[in-house]
C-alpha cells in the first residue's frame, strides 16, 4: 500500500536553473513490465495488464432494457497522485444504473504505479472510490497546492476529490460547488480567464432517465437496441469558474457557453485561434460540434460553423464522440480530430490562417474510419519520429449490430495510424499495431508513459469489459519530455505551449487537462525527436511569457518551472 | 440502375393471359402489391421457379426482403444458372445488411453473365464493406461494359475523392455531370474537389450550380460559406452562413418526424414529409430510403412517386425518374 506522499526531492535532480525559469531532470526509465511473450519485430503495443496487476473491469449493470447510459462509459485519468514520478491510473466504473432497480454499487479504482512495471490498487486508502454511475474523469491541480486532484463525471451528481498530499483524497464536491447532476460525459480543466485558477467545463450529453426511457430496435420482434441520441433532448453543458479559493461558481451563461442543442460527449481546451487564450472545442453526438472562441476575456463566442469545424465537409452533423488537438501536419497550427459513428468517418480539421480545413480525405483517414465506431482518441508520437500519430479506440453502441449489418461488429479493433510527417496518416496492420488491434468495445484512451522509457503507452477502457494497459515496445526514435509547473498560479501550467526544434523541424504542443473521450492523459508533455539527441526548447507560459530554455538533452523528462 | 431488371415487359394485365405474364405486366406498371397477391395465389396452386422469382422480385419492391430472399432461394434451387435471379437475390441480401453474402451471390452471377448492373451491384456491396479497391474495380468494369452511367461515374469519382485523389475524382465527376447536368451530388463533390485543389472560383461555381437545383443543400451552403470567407467576401459569406443555419434548422423538424415515425411506423404521410425535408437539405440517399418505406405503406399515393421521380433525377437515375413520374401520372388518372 502507498505509505503517503513521498518527498519529491528524493526523485527530482536539479539540473539547471536559468534566469528565466527553472529546469530539472525527472526519473529515467524504470524496470519495464515484463511481457508475457516476445512480440514480433516491429510491433507497437503489447498488453501487459495481467503482469502489471491491472485488473479493472468495467460493468455497465445492463438490465436488458437497453438503457442508453449503459453503453456509453467509461474512461479514466493518468496522474501522479503521490508525486513519486511514476504515473498512476484512475479508472471510472459505472455499476448499477440509478433508477433501474437492483444491482451492486461498484466504485472507481485508483491504481498506483509501483515503478517496477506493476500497479497496486490503492482505492480504499486514497478514498477515491466514487460509487456514482461513472462516465469519465479529469485530473488537474485545481487548488494549486502541487498535487493533482480528480474530478469524476457521472450519470448523476459529479464529484470532486481534492488531493490532500498524503496519499489520500477528500470529497469536496459540495464545498467546491461542482456537483452537477446531469448526465455528464467528459470534462476539461483550463484557465479560461487566465487568472491563475483553473476553471472547469463539464460536457453533458442527454436528458435521460429510466422513466423517460424509450424502447428502440424492433420491440415487436422482441429485439431491443440502444437508442439513437435523437430520441432524447440535449443536456446543457456547465462551466464552473474558479473563485480562487477552492470553490467554483456556475458561470455558463455569463461566459457565453450556451450554444443550444449540444449532445456533448468529448471536449478539449486549447488555443485554437493562436491568440494566446484557451478556446474550447466540444464534440457533440448528432448535433453540430462547438468551437467556443475565447474573446480574450474568459468569455466565449461559438464560431463552429464560421470556422468550419461544426459539421463534416458535406455540411452534415456527425456523431462526435472523442476529440483531441495537436499539430498533425507540422505547420505550427493546432488541428482538431474527432471520432464519429460508423457509416460516417472520423474528422480531421486542419488549422491555419484563421480557418480550419476538413482534411479527412486527404489525410487518408476516410476509408479506415468509415466502418468503425470511434470513441477515445489521442494524437501521440507512437514511434518518436517527430510527428503526431493517431490512436483510436473503437466499439459499437448497438450490441446486436451484427444482426442488422454484417459489415459491423460490436467489438471492434483499435487502430493505430502513423504520420508520414506531412499529415498523411496510414493505418498500421493489426499484426504490427499489436494487442490494441484485438477487438473490444473500446471507449476511452489514456496516453501515458507508465514506465518512463519515453515511449508512450496506452490504457484503453472497454464498456462492460476490462481496461487494458498496453506497453509501447516500438523501435522508436529519441524523445524529450516535460513536466511544467507555474509557481503560485495555474500550477499545472495548463495551456502552456511548448515548442521544440530539432533537426530542422519545429514541433509544438499544448498542455491539456481533459481530452479524448471521458479521459485525461499523462500530465507531462512528450515529443518524439527522431535521430536528434537534443532540442531547442521554448515555452509560452499561460500568462503569455515566452521563455527559451536553450538546448536540452533528449532521452529524459525535464521539469520546467516558472 | 440497381432496380433495372431485364425481364420486365411493358403493358398491363389482360384477362385470360398466362398469370405469370399478367404478373410481369403488373410489375412493369409498378403495381407490385397486386403482382405479389397474384403470384402468391399462383404459387399455391401451380408453383414454378419463374413464379417464385417474380414473386421474390415483387416482394423486393414491397420492402419484404426476408420473404423475397426465401422465394428467390427457392427459385434458384431449381434454376441455379439464372444470373438475373442471383442478382435479385443479392439485392435482398444487401437490403438486409448481409453484404458479404450479397457479394458472394454477385460473384456467382458474374460467372454466369458479364452484365454492367452486376458489377455495379458488386460495387455497392464492396462499398458497404468498406472495400474501396473492390468497389473501384467493379465500377470500372461496369463502365467498361456500359460507359453512359452517370451514377457509376459519380460513385467512381467519389471513391477517388474519398481516397484524396482529387484530380482523378474531378475527371470522373465531370463525365458524370456531362451525362446528367442535374446530378446534384456529382456537382457537389466536384466543388469539394476543386476546393481542395485550391481553385476556389471553380469550387464556388460548382456549389452555386448545386444551389440552383437544391437551394437548401446544406453541403453546398456550408462549403460556399467557407469559400467566400476565404476569398474575403465576408458579407456574402455571412448571408450564406445564415442560409446554412436556416437549412440546418430543418434538422429539428427532421428529428421530430423521426421521433413520430418511431412511435407510428405505419405513417406514410410522415415518411413522405420526412423525405421532402431530407431532400431539401440535400440528403438524397436518406430521402430515397424514407420514400421507399412510404411507398411500401401507401403504394397508390401519387405524391410519393412524384418525389421519387425528383430524387431519382437528382441522383442521376433518369430511367427510374421517368418510371416514377409515369406511375404518379397514372395514379392521378392522367394518361
Amino acid at each position: 500500500m502507498n505509505g503517503g506522499r513521498r518527498s519529491a526531492t528524493a526523485f527530482w535532480v536539479l539540473a539547471a536553473t536559468l534566469s528565466t525559469g527553472c529546469e530539472r531532470e525527472v526519473p529515467g526509465s524504470g524496470p519495464a513490465a515484463t511481457p508475457a511473450r516476445q512480440p514480433p519485430a516491429g510491433t507497437y503495443f503489447i498488453d501487459v495488464s495481467v503482469h502489471a496487476g491491472f485488473d479493472f473491469k468495467h460493468a455497465h449493470g445492463g438490465s436488458g432494457k437497453k438503457y442508453l447510459p449503459e453503453i456509453m462509459g467509461a474512461g479514466g485519468s493518468a496522474l501522479d497522485y503521490d508525486g513519486d514520478g511514476w504515473i498512476d491510473v484512475y479508472l471510472v466504473q459505472s455499476g448499477s444504473l440509478p433508477g433501474a432497480g437492483g444491482g451492486q454499487a461498484l466504485s472507481n479504482r485508483l491504481y498506483r504505479n509501483r515503478g517496477d512495471g506493476t500497479f497496486e490498487d490503492v482505492t480504499e486508502a486514497a478514498g477515491v472510490g466514487d460509487t456514482g454511475y461513472g462516465m469519465g474523469s479529469v485530473a488537474a491541480d485545481y487548488d494549486n497546492d502541487g498535487d493533482p486532484d480528480l474530478y469524476v463525471v457521472n450519470f448523476g451528481p459529479n464529484a470532486l476529490y481534492r488531493n490532500d498530499g498524503d496519499g489520500s483524497f477528500t470529497d469536496v464536491t459540495a464545498l467546491a460547488g461542482v456537483g452537477d447532476r446531469a448526465w455528464g460525459s467528459s470534462a476539461s480543466f483550463f484557465d479560461a480567464d487566465q487568472d491563475g485558477h483553473l476553471d472547469l467545463y463539464v460536457v453533458n450529453y442527454l436528458e435521460f432517465s429510466v422513466e423517460s426511457h424509450v424502447d428502440c430496435g424492433t420491440p415487436s420482434k422482441g429485439i431491443l437496441s440502444y437508442c439513437s441520441p435523437d430520441v432524447y433532448p440535449a443536456a446543457a453543458d456547465v462551466f464552473y469558474r474558479s473563485r480562487g479559493d477552492g470553490t467554483f461558481a456556475d458561470r455558463t451563461n455569463e461566459a457565453g457557453l450556451t450554444a443550444a442543442n449540444g449532445k456533448g460527449l468529448g471536449a478539449v481546451a486549447a488555443d485554437l485561434t493562436g491568440d494566446g487564450w484557451p478556446d474550447l472545442y466540444v464534440a457533440n453526438d448528432s448535433t453540430p460540434n462547438f468551437l467556443y472562441v475565447n474573446l480574450s476575456s474568459g468569455s466565449f463566442r461559438e464560431r463552429g460553423v464560421a470556422l468550419g469545424v461544426s459539421h463534416n465537409e458535406d455540411g452534415m452533423t456527425e456523431a462526435g464522440m472523442g476529440t483531441d488537438v495537436g499539430d498533425v501536419n507540422g505547420d505550427g497550427h493546432p488541428d482538431i480530430f474527432v471520432t464519429n459513428l460508423s457509416n460516417e468517418t472520423n474528422a480531421l480539421y486542419l488549422g491555419g490562417s484563421g480557418f480550419f480545413t476538413y482534411a479527412t480525405r486527404r489525410s487518408g483517414l476516410y476509408a479506415p474510419s468509415y466502418l468503425p465506431v470511434g470513441f477515445g482518441t489521442d494524437l501521440l508520437d507512437a514511434d518518436n519520429d517527430a510527428d503526431l500519430d493517431l490512436v483510436v479506440a473503437n466499439g459499437h453502441v448497438i450490441d446486436n449490430i451484427s444482426l442488422i449489418d454484417d459489415a459491423q461488429s460490436f467489438a471492434q479493433p483499435g487502430q493505430l495510424f502513423l504520420n508520414d510527417g506531412s499529415g498523411v496518416l496510414s493505418l498500421v496492420s493489426p499484426e504490427l499495431a499489436g494487442d490494441i488491434a484485438a477487438p473490444k468495445v473500446g471507449r476511452g484512451t489514456i496516453t501515458l508513459d507508465f514506465d518512463n522509457d519515453g515511449r508512450l503507452d496506452l490504457v484503453i477502457t472497454e464498456n462492460n469489459g476490462p481496461a487494458r494497459l498496453y506497453r509501447n515496445v516500438a523501435t522508436a526514435g529519441n524523445w524529450i519530455g516535460f513536466e511544467l509547473e507555474t509557481k503560485g498560479a495555474n500550477r499545472d501550467a495548463i495551456g502552456a505551449r511548448i515548442t521544440v526544434a530539432a533537426s530542422g523541424r519545429s514541433l509544438s504542443e499544448e498542455k491539456k487537462a481533459g481530452s479524448s473521450y471521458q479521459t485525461s492523459g499523462d500530465p507531462r508533455v512528450h515529443f518524439g525527436l527522431g535521430a536528434a539527441t537534443s532540442a531547442m526548447v521554448t515555452v509560452r507560459w499561460p500568462n503569455g511569457d515566452e521563455v527559451s530554455y536553450g538546448e536540452l538533452s533528449a532521452g529524459r523528462y525535464h521539469r520546467l518551472e516558472r | 440502375m440497381w432496380l433495372a431488371v431485364a425481364y420486365v415487359p411493358a403493358g398491363y394485365p389482360q384477362s385470360g393471359a398466362d398469370p405469370l405474364v399478367q404478373a410481369e405486366a403488373l410489375i412493369a406498371g409498378g403495381r407490385h402489391a397486386a403482382a405479389a397477391n397474384l403470384l402468391q395465389r399462383v404459387q399455391t396452386t401451380n408453383p414454378s421457379a419463374r413464379g417464385a422469382y417474380l414473386l421474390g422480385f415483387a416482394l423486393i419492391q414491397l420492402y419484404r426482403f426476408e420473404q423475397a430472399e426465401s422465394q428467390l432461394r427457392h427459385a434458384l434451387e431449381s434454376s441455379p444458372n439464372e444470373p438475373d435471379w442471383r442478382h435479385a437475390l443479392a439485392r435482398t441480401l444487401l437490403e438486409q445488411g448481409k453484404n458479404q453474402a450479397a457479394l458472394d451471390e454477385l460473384k456467382r452471377a458474374l460467372d454466369l453473365a458479364d452484365k454492367p448492373e452486376f458489377h455495379y451491384a458488386k460495387a455497392m456491396c464492396a462499398l458497404n464493406l468498406g472495400r474501396l479497391d473492390v468497389a473501384e474495380k467493379a465500377l470500372e468494369a461496369s463502365l467498361g461494359l456500359s460507359p453512359n452511367q452517370p451514377e457509376a461515374l459519380y460513385k467512381l469519382g467519389k471513391i477517388q475523392i474519398d481516397r484524396g485523389d482529387y484530380q482523378g475524382g474531378i475527371e470522373r465527376l465531370r463525365q458524370a455531370v456531362e451525362r446528367n447536368p442535374d446530378h446534384v451530388e456529382a456537382r457537389f463533390l466536384l466543388g469539394l474537389a476543386w476546393r481542395h485543389r485550391g481553385n476556389l472560383e471553380a469550387a464556388a461555381s460548382a456549389f452555386q450550380a448545386v444551389l440552383e437545383r437544391l437551394p437548401g443543400h446544406v453541403g453546398a451552403l456550408f462549403n460556399l460559406t467557407s469559400v467566400r470567407a476565404r476569398q474575403g467576401r465576408d458579407e456574402e459569406a455571412e448571408t450564406l452562413r445564415e442560409r446554412f443555419e436556416t437549412a440546418t434548422a430543418l434538422q429539428d423538424q427532421i428529428d421530430f418526424l423521426r421521433a413520430g415515425i418511431r412511435k407510428e411506423p405505419g405513417n406514410a404521410v410522415a415518411r413522405l414529409r420526412l423525405a421532402e425535408l431530407l431532400l431539401d437539405t440535400g440528403r438524397g440517399q436518406e430521402a430515397l430510403e424514407a420514400l421507399l418505406a412510404a411507398r411500401q405503406l401507401s403504394p397508390t399515393n401519387p405524391a410519393i412517386y412524384h418525389l421519387l421521380a425528383r430524387v431519382f433525377a437528382l441522383r442521376g437515375n433518369e430511367a427510374r425518374a421517368r418510371q416514377a413520374s409515369q406511375i404518379a401520372q397514372e395514379l392521378e388518372g392522367r394518361p
